[in-house]
């Protein structure tokens, strides 16, 4: 239902500004585009374009790591840089050629454009893109900034859902997509591990989804405390980093009554976390690897060969927002103590250094450009 | 067929081939072993000498499977039925058989059995992995049930090649490589080769194979003419190895059988494969820890899986032969008597013989 409420501010009244790094590794808030002016006329959108006041972002720790280390694998800061990629916000001017959507509607934005022409695209895998456009992916500018231009098709409305909730669907649609090639089922019994943002939205889904047992691994004792509030079903397993995956595997099954995992959702992408999950795993069942790490890992080649066990990985998302949205309003899965920490857009810098620093204890840092009242 | 029994007769002694610590090929002898009720005494007339045979003579081991003593090697066995347990209920004396060499626990107790996955069975015995002898001997007795019986237009040979085809057909199977997909094999070995002629008779286009060696390659193009080759050269990178393989295919892989094992094979096969598809590990290397492009693979989705042995694979494999579908009598190149075991164990180990399958026979 499409409501214009009286709270809910459509009028550009602020300057835009983004959240920018650099390949000096400076952070700092400075003026971006669309202008304030473009914004309130509605000029210099492209068509099928929108633009959206953005309300909540939520910080990545791939946002961190572009920051610190200028780059991941081949993506690379070359130049001046706006970070973020997990944002919802309120549509406040659109091209004329967009009828999909009305000023005032709240979206939650996905950040890829897709070519739609490449065999990825064609077959429903449109997170293989080999043309993809990604907000936040150098050179691209990402979605911290207070008006943003993006195409009307790849922004979903999120009727009433708050906008926190709405910039938690992209994290919900990594952990969605993971979840979903990796076949979870009710009953399955499942190990998650890592127990930060990605790991903890997984936990919801696997939880969710019937799994049962679930063990959740972390080496830090405070990140599965919160797993055991967030999730009071879950069984926790503190990482002792002189454990062989043997070691590590023979804890985990121990803690699920003697079952082996039949999946394990890894959410590290630790070498010797993923190593401990293939030797937890039951003879033909999956390691999933949602998390990134070093561009080469040693595995357990002849122990992932005599029990069958399948490696596999997940790279971004495709078609999750509509089941991330629903899953969302439904109740079904909530997220909202994930969020730890709000700054405002002008306070980004404070926001990133929290997000950045693990004695902080941050889950989910959120980035807000709202109003008094606005949710 | 009682002319099938005279044999006990002609040849009293059992003959069995092993190796030992000292790494040697000994031949065994000992008495005839009398099939246990559910048994049947089986003439094995053809076994094939395996990679990992050749693997537990030369090193002794492979992973945490150790030759202590004598053990008996070979798993690639057919043959005759010249006596019948007490409790037999289908076999008969001159029944042509297969011997599947991996006998699962079968108890509902066992997880795998249970859920179909016998093959990971935990208390499976099978004959050639330290300390259970292998059927490469003269006389052998096995359970009735783990006896698949052959056709007359089946051969010894082509039944004891059933072995090495199962592991392919549970590959192919667990890949799901269906009509019309282009392929990748990585190795033109035995495996390799029988994966080659699965793959062209389930109908995957276009196929390509790879060696070290050309003289494989034209095994390879030998059987299936519209296989593409391309010879790996180990000096050059699994990037560039990768590039060959994609031009030959004439586009990116979809699936790889990767029938090596070798570490730099996979990579070239991770490095060859498109978004979402998928790495099949049959081979076993021999190295115990791999390293792999990890975040090449993650950006990629490509899954990396692996086959272990093969479950419920006989009945399929035996209909391919026999209906012509797979055509496995040009794989046996070298053939001796059990007698000959040490010459056969040095053709199947030396690259100069140019071996595919050796196999040794006994009439």
């Amino acid at each position: 239902m499409s409501t214009t409420t009286t709270t809910t501010e459509v009028k550009p009244s602020k300057a835009n500004i983004g959240v920018y790094t650099n390949p000096a590794h400076d952070l700092w808030v400075g003026e971006a585009v669309p202008s304030q002016e473009d914004v309130e006329k509605g000029e210099n959108l492209q068509p099928g374009e929108i633009t959206i006041a953005i309300k909540s972002t939520g910080i990545c720790g791939s946002d961190v790591h572009f920051w610190h280390a200028g780059r991941i694998g081949p993506m690379v800061v070359e130049d001046t840089h706006i970070l973020g990629h997990e944002s919802a916000g309120i549509v406040v001017a659109k091209h004329p050629s967009v009828k999909t959507h009305e000023i005032g509607e709240r979206v939650a934005v996905e950040p890829n454009i897709i070519c739609n022409e490449c065999e990825p695209c064609l077959t429903g895998r449109y997170n293989g893109c080999e043309k993809v456009a990604f907000r936040s992916t150098p050179p691209i500018p990402g979605l911290l900034r207070r008006y943003v231009n993006h195409p009307a098709v790849w922004c979903h409305k999120i009727g009433d859902m708050s906008f926190e909730d709405g910039a938690l669907l992209e994290p919900l649609s990594v952990a969605l997509a993971g979840m979903q090639r990796a076949n979870i089922t009710l009953g399955d019994s499942v190990l998650v591990c890592g127990a930060g943002p990605i790991g903890l939205v997984t936990l919801a889904c696997v939880k969710a989804a019937g799994a049962e047992p679930i063990v959740i691994t972390d080496i830090d004792e405070g990140r599965l405390k919160f797993a055991k509030e967030f999730c009071p079903s879950v069984r926790t397993l503190k990482v002792e980093m002189g454990d062989s995956p043997e070691q590590f595997a023979e804890k985990v099954v121990k803690l699920s009554d003697g079952v082996e995992p039949a999946i394990c959702m890894e959410c590290t992408g630790v070498e010797s976390s993923i190593s401990g999950a293939i030797h937890a795993a039951q003879f033909g069942g999956k390691v999933f690897v949602i998390g990134v790490g070093r561009p080469e890992i040693k595995i357990p080649f002849m122990r992932l060969s005599t029990r069958e066990v399948d490696l596999q990985f997940q790279y971004r998302y495709a078609n999750t927002w509509p089941r991330a949205i629903r899953l969302l309003r439904g109740g079904v899965i909530d997220l909202g103590k994930l969020v730890t920490h709000r700054f405002k857009l002008e306070e980004a810098v404070e926001a990133f250094k929290v997000a950045a620093d693990a004695k902080q204890g941050g889950i989910k840092v959120m980035i807000q450009s709202m109003e008094e009242g606005e949710k | 067929m009682s002319s099938c029994t005279e044999v006990l007769t002609r040849k009293p002694t059992n003959l069995a081939v092993a190796t030992n610590p000292a790494h040697e090929i000994t031949i065994l002898e000992s008495d005839i072993p009398e099939p246990g009720p559910e048994q049947c005494l089986v003439h094995v007339r053809a076994t094939g000498i395996c990679g990992s045979d050749v693997h537990f003579w030369k090193h002794g081991c492979i992973g945490d499977s150790i030759i202590t003593k004598d053990c008996g090697l070979g798993h690639e066995s057919a043959g005759i039925v010249i006596k019948t347990g007490s409790n037999v209920k289908k076999l008969k004396i001159g029944d042509r058989v297969a011997i599947e060499a991996g006998i699962p626990c079968s108890k509902p107790t066992c997880d795998y059995c249970r859920t179909g996955r016998y093959n990971g069975c935990p208390d499976i015995i099978f004959y050639s992995s330290p300390p259970v002898d292998g059927t490469l001997r003269r006389y052998h007795a096995h359970s009735e049930a783990w006896l698949h019986r052959i056709p007359d237009n089946v051969s010894y040979e082509e039944g004891a090649l059933l072995e090495p085809l199962s592991v392919a057909l549970a590959g192919i199977e667990r890949s799901g490589l269906r009509l019309g997909d282009p392929l990748v094999i990585c190795g033109a070995g035995p495996i390799g080769i029988v994966t080659l002629l699965a793959a062209h008779a389930a109908g995957a286009a276009p196929i390509v194979i790879t060696d070290l060696d050309e003289g494989r390659l034209k095994v390879a193009k030998s059987l299936v003419p519209r296989v593409r080759t391309v010879q790996i050269s180990t000096d050059k990178s699994a990037q560039n190895i990768a590039e060959e393989i994609k031009s030959a295919l004439g586009q990116e892989a979809k699936l790889v059988m990767e029938c090596t094992g070798v570490e730099s094979s996979i990579h070239s096969a991770i490095y060859a494969t498109r978004f979402g598809g998928t790495v099949f590990i049959i081979g076993v290397g021999s190295k115990s820890m791999h390293q792999y492009p990890f975040m090449h693979a993650s950006f990629r989705e490509i899954d990396i899986r692996f086959q272990f042995r093969y479950m419920e694979t006989y009945a399929k494999a035996i209909t391919l032969v026999s209906e012509g579908l797979i055509d496995l009598k040009p794989l046996v190149t070298h053939r001796f008597s059990l007698e000959q075991a040490q010459e056969a164990f040095e053709a199947a180990s030396t690259p100069a013989a140019k071996a595919i399958k050796v196999q040794l026979l006994d009439d």
